[in-house]
């Protein structure tokens, strides 16, 4: 089953989710939706989530952490399709991974021809530590506006060994550090959740 | 933005119609009928060629894959190829000449057209043009020669350096990998055959040209390159065809082996008229400390598919890929990159510069691979794109498939038009918003033109600066 939601004109709203389902979200004009997942257990079938900027100045932040461990798979879709002028929507996916955990991440940013002056950008970032994890990340753009920003990046890679040098010279142990670090990897993005409440959970939880 | 009357009447002039849309009557020695690819026309063709009975068989094998296997159904629209109405093989001369002066004055006349014995008079070290199917002309300095360098067409290096041919040829690229790679190992003719020899430097460009004048010509072009140990080459090729109202179509195989410490420099120039589709495949196996790089660029065609690809199968190999492309109207350009990493400590880099106008389409479709066991990869990906109008379209299409911890991998991809500061910029320093868009457009492609040899760099600088006038308003 898909959940729709739709965000009214001129509502701020916040949402949590600590388990994905199928949705689907309109943004309406002027409305700002902050969307923030914390995803620690695994799923089957891909998710797909679907939000519609349908009307002009709507704003979407989707900010997802994902810790991946033992063998949980990760899949899942996210779509922005941009439908009215001046919207804008921002993904920054974080992800840890360890022993056999997958991942499997399609994200496309979609630009109607009459969406002009869009701002999108999209960002998956990648922590691995362990041989045995997968990651598959399709991070696409399909634009017919032309005056608009779009991007998108992804990155893979493991701990910094220079940090943890770092780290080690000040008296750190490896493990300690190891996990400041992947912690301040993972809260990178937190000063963009305004809901205070939803930003103490997660914080905690991280 | 206001342009000039007279500049627009100029860029009309001179794109309006197709720069290289001359037709040549030529009669062609032998053609084989047009109709629906059958068993005979590919036994007929071998056997002109005076084929073993081993190529006989491998093409054959791959009509019955090529009927077997159904259309990719992404990408661009291939449903328009009418592939019953097609010319498989037309042969224009009956010898390969070796002088210039024996050459058909009607062909040579298109060639001196495009301005390819001016390139002989520059002293570049080797020209063979493929004029349809066969390579009517090449010429290889002696100093080549004598260095044990063979630099040939495929069908004459089938005769001469048979052994050659059975170890490499359809090994990179199998009979079964796609429907146009089996479509052109049944009915090839004509391409390029290189090989240098272990430690041999070929430090001036070796190029070949291939122009289509027949309308309903499909050109099957193969192409294989070996270097051998601590080699090295560079190799470009240009593709032209006159204007037809039907349409063509290019596809071509081209299969490179970089061995141990050899680099391999491979650089397209493709400016298809807007009726041809281009339907390429491209792979190369690079061995340790070999280094190979693609410098693709595509201007012309109706439609281009095209993904070059690297296999760095042995440690501390190196690929890149440097790709442009300039969609105009009525154009989609699918281009990209393919890099698979098999063996520790290997590097990439991608960079895809793409340009859509006029309701142009551009899509970039890349992949990296990170096979398990393939430790210390690093690898770099980045395409940008840049919309000049509303009509326009652009699409990015990058896929990760990640199997390693141990990596520093980074991608990024953006989509702009012109930026209205940097235009400000320009016109407060007294330069037209015209001069100023087209160096701005030029600073944008510079990361890949840089890699051609420069007299090509000049002459695509000056084409995407006449592209642009008058494009920005």
């Amino acid at each position: 089953m898909t959940k729709k939601i739709t965000i009214k004109s001129t509502q701020q709203k916040t949402l949590l989710l600590e388990k994905l389902e199928d949705m689907k979200i309109i943004l309406e004009k002027d409305s700002h939706l902050t969307f923030v997942t914390l995803l620690k257990k695994g799923w089957d079938k891909t998710k797909k989530l679907d939000f519609t900027l349908k009307g002009k100045n709507s704003c979407l932040n989707f900010i997802s952490i994902i810790i991946a461990k033992d063998s949980n798979n990760f899949e899942f879709e996210t779509t922005s399709n941009h439908l009215a002028p001046h919207t804008k929507s921002f993904y920054q996916i974080r992800s840890v991974l360890y022993d056999k955990a997958r991942i499997n991440y399609k994200g496309t940013l979609i630009i109607a021809k009459k969406a002009q002056h869009t701002e999108t950008h999209l960002s998956h970032d990648n922590l691995s530590f362990s041989k045995e994890a997968k990651i598959q990340t399709i991070p696409s753009l399909e634009i017919e506006a032309d005056n608009v920003h779009a991007g998108h990046s992804a990155t893979i890679g493991k701990i910094d060994k220079n940090q943890l040098f770092y780290m080690a010279s000040r008296g750190i142990n490896r493990k300690t550090s190891e996990k400041i670090l992947t912690e301040s990897f993972l809260k990178k993005d937190f000063d963009k959740i305004t809901d205070q409440k939803i930003k103490q959970f997660i914080n905690s939880h991280v | 933005m206001a342009v000039p009357k007279n500049t627009k009447r100029l860029i009309s002039n001179t794109f309006q119609n197709y720069k290289f849309g001359f037709k040549t009557t030529v009669k062609n020695v032998f053609s084989e009928p047009k109709g629906v690819l059958t068993p005979s026309i590919v036994t007929s063709i071998s056997k002109r060629k005076n084929e073993p009975k081993w190529m006989l068989d491998f093409r054959l094998k791959a009509l019955e894959i090529f009927n077997k296997k159904p259309l990719p159904t992404w990408g661009g629209d291939l449903t328009k190829i009418d592939f019953k109405n097609l010319h498989y093989y037309i042969k224009a001369q009956s010898k390969t000449q070796t002088s210039w002066n024996n050459v058909n004055p009607q062909i040579k006349e298109a060639f001196e057209t495009l301005g390819i014995p001016e390139a002989e008079k520059k002293f570049l070290r080797g020209v063979s043009a493929q004029f349809e199917s066969e390579v009517v002309y090449e010429s290889v300095q002696e100093v080549l020669s004598k260095k044990g360098v063979i630099f040939m067409s495929t069908d004459e290096a089938l005769k001469q350096h048979p052994q050659l041919l059975k170890e490499y040829f359809g090994k990179i690229i199998p009979v079964n990998d796609n429907k146009f790679a089996a479509l052109n190992s049944a009915v090839w003719s004509g391409g390029t055959f290189i090989y240098i020899p272990k430690g041999v430097h070929v430090d001036l460009p070796l190029q070949a040209y291939f122009r289509m004048n027949a309308k309903n010509m499909g050109q099957f072009e193969r192409t294989l390159i070996i270097a051998d140990e601590n080699s090295s080459v560079h190799y470009i090729e240009g593709c032209t065809a006159p204007s037809y109202s039907s349409n063509s179509l290019h596809s071509a195989v081209v299969e490179i082996i970089a061995k141990k410490g050899s680099k391999v420099t491979y650089t397209t120039l493709q400016d298809w008229a807007h009726n041809i589709y281009n339907l390429v495949t491209k792979r190369s196996f690079v061995y340790e400390n070999a280094q190979m790089v693609w410098v693709d660029c595509n201007m012309g065609s109706k439609l281009t598919m095209k993904y070059p690809a690297i296999f760095l199968l042995g440690e501390h190999a190196r690929g890149e890929i440097h790709s442009l492309a300039f969609a105009g109207k009525n154009q989609h350009q699918d281009s990209g990159g393919k890099i698979i990493h098999g063996a520790k400590n290997t590097s990439s880099i991608i960079t895809s510069k793409s340009i859509s106008k006029n309701g142009g389409r551009a899509t970039y479709r890349g992949l990296l691979q990170v096979n398990k066991g393939a430790s210390g990869v690093k690898s770099k990906v980045s395409c940008d794109a840049l919309i000049l109008d509303n009509i326009s379209r652009s699409d990015t299409y990058p896929t990760m498939k990640i199997e390693e911890d141990d990596l520093e991998l980074a991608h990024e991809a953006t989509v702009s038009k012109i930026g209205e500061d940097q235009l400000f910029y320009l016109t407060s320093r007294g330069i037209s918003e015209t001069e100023a868009s087209s160096m701005i457009v030029n600073g944008f492609a510079e990361p890949v033109t840089k890699h051609l040899p420069m007299e090509y760099a000049v002459e695509l600088n000056r084409l995407l600066e006449m592209e642009m006038t008058g494009s920005v308003g």
